[in-house]
């Protein structure tokens, strides 16, 4: 009797869980407010291809055929693409959070994720005249040189993708001013990988 | 509310220099002048007018040998406690506390002066009744209230600064008090300013690493001169839950006994406690056009408010004045109540 039992919950938990993977996968889009606008992301970008050869970059950028590891940083989670859309919806939409690009902006204007602001890993590093106010403007306060990131926003960092270091370096300056590690998180994926699974990319043109 | 895109998600490459972010770091500097520059002009300057009758200069002395002569006792009373003879003091008549008091007239009024203006109920003395603190009437006994707390802070004043014979004897009483050692430790940069969990909520504290004089223990002391009325409390430590916050109490003896030391050391060293504060808190709040909106949770109290946005307790009055229109008197905060925090 007890058998049977534990064969049908076994069954009904594998069910559930398959469909949960399911009911998951299908709902790869999302549509959430950003700037006052409705942007909506979903897996049917006819310019996929050409996005997609455009990020491609059979060699390293860095010189070397150099990969991002899988952790940015200690403390800071890597996200997949389901994860970047609940972030979008449930965090960028209710103003706690922000989607940041990492990359220069003549890169960025090859195309973005839409709802992802412009933050240029090179306008933190060393003591640029910038860094105070950027970091004001994640929501940081400041007191006679001091920051204080209780307002912070989180952020979830992405650059063109496994062949780019931008995202890291971006990390490493948040985390040397210490930005909290817990309110950072990072989407290894880039636009490498975004494009190819044929998300909605804006681009400058 | 209606502005959260200002700190929201409109960063862009073109978007970094806004103008209205740019002006929060300089805040420091015009927090720091108040000190030095209220000392020389106590208050005459007060957006208020002041009172219109004219007092007896006799009156007045005679009235400040009577203040002078309870607070000795309190001090006395305060540091005899800590002794095992702790019955034996509080026992004694008033009569014979004041003979310890010696010639009241040599009171070093420019220490005192000082003090005043430092410590948080700065000005609050019966001939210039501070209206910016309190609306009139709304407390007790404002003179004793202030003043006593300014007795503990001159002890903390370095030897030189106090002169005459009742500073002295201050001295004598409070300089071996652990105030004193706290002072000394945070000079020498011993120390953290870091959250403890407090009755269940992260409270920012001054902590000593190492060796046997605490805060807490000066925290104790405080609260127990306090429950047993000998030290009124200050409006602006009464917490939103109805009690007292001495801890925050403890931070603004230290800094402000630091901040108008006269030295160059005593004032790097008060803004470093600034600093550690500030970049310690861990405060959430709202951004809006007029700084920003913070609610108050229980354990709150004013004080505490301000050394969480602004690194000192004392700046209190700030954020009391920008919220006049809700805030009756500075222990009047209630859970939950929204505060605009100016920038």
């Amino acid at each position: 009797m007890s058998r049977w039992t534990a064969i049908i919950a076994v069954t009904c938990s594998v069910c559930a869980s398959a469909g949960g993977a399911y009911a998951q996968a299908l709902e790869a889009k999302a549509s959430f407010i950003f700037n006052g606008q409705t942007v909506t992301i979903d897996r049917n970008n006819s310019d996929a291809a050409r996005y997609a050869a455009s990020f491609a970059a059979p060699v390293g950028s860095c010189g070397a055929p150099c990969i991002a590891p899988m952790q940015a940083a200690a403390g800071v989670d890597t996200l997949g693409e389901t994860e970047v859309l609940s972030f979008l919806v449930d965090k960028v939409a209710n103003s706690e959070g922000l989607l940041v690009d990492a990359r220069m902006p003549e890169d960025r204007a090859q195309g973005f994720i839409p709802g992802s602001v412009n933050l240029p890993y090179a306008t933190m590093l060393g003591e640029t005249k910038f860094r105070a106010e950027i970091l004001q403007a994640l929501g940081t306060r400041a007191l006679d040189g001091v920051f204080n990131f209780a307002d912070a926003q989180h952020l979830l960092i992405f650059d063109t993708g496994p062949s780019s270091d931008d995202a890291g370096t971006l990390i490493t300056a948040l985390l040397e001013v210490g930005y909290p590690a817990e309110k950072i998180s990072y989407y290894r994926g880039g636009m490498q990988v975004w494009s190819v699974l044929g998300f909605s990319i804006e681009d400058m043109n | 509310m209606s502005d959260q895109s200002e700190s929201g998600p409109q960063v862009s490459f073109g978007a970094y220099v806004k103008p209205e972010t740019v002006q929060e770091a300089p805040e420091a500097e015009a927090i720091a002048l108040p000190f030095i520059s209220a000392r020389r002009q106590p208050r005459l300057d007060a957006p208020v007018p002041a009172p219109p009758q004219r007092i007896n200069p006799a009156f007045v002395a005679m009235s400040l040998i009577g203040v002078l002569t309870f607070l000795l006792g309190v001090m006395v009373t305060l540091y005899l406690s800590k002794s095992p003879q702790a019955e034996m003091a509080l026992a004694l008549p008033d009569a014979a506390i004041s003979e310890l008091n010696p010639v009241p007239q040599k009171v070093p009024t420019d220490v005192l002066a000082a003090v005043v203006t430092a410590s948080l109920e700065g000005g609050v003395t019966r001939n210039a009744p501070s209206d910016l603190i309190t609306p009139s009437g709304s407390m007790s006994q404002p003179q004793t209230d202030g003043l006593s707390m300014n007795e503990i802070l001159l002890g903390l004043t370095p030897e030189r600064a106090v002169a005459g014979a009742a500073a002295q004897q201050g001295k004598a009483v409070l300089g071996r008090d652990k105030l004193w050692l706290l002072r000394e430790r945070v000079l020498s940069g011993n120390y953290t300013v870091k959250t403890v969990e407090r009755h269940g909520r992260e409270r920012l504290r001054l902590r000593i690493p190492t060796g046997n004089v605490t805060p807490d223990e000066a925290a104790d002391l405080i609260m127990r001169a306090v429950e047993r009325g000998e030290i009124a409390l200050p409006p602006s430590l009464s917490t939103a839950d109805g009690s007292f916050d001495a801890d925050t109490l403890i931070f603004n003896l230290v800094q402000t006994s630091l901040a108008n030391d006269g030295t160059e050391a005593g004032k790097r060293a008060a803004e470093e406690m600034s600093r550690r504060a500030f970049a310690a808190s861990v405060a959430k709040s709202k951004k809006v056009t007029e700084g920003r909106i913070y609610v108050v949770e229980p354990g709150d109290s004013l004080a505490y408010i301000s050394l969480q946005f602004y690194g000192r307790p004392s700046s209190y009055l700030k954020i009391f004045e920008a919220n006049r229109a809700i805030l009756k008197s500075p222990d009047r905060i209630q859970i939950g109540q929204r505060l605009i925090i100016p920038s």
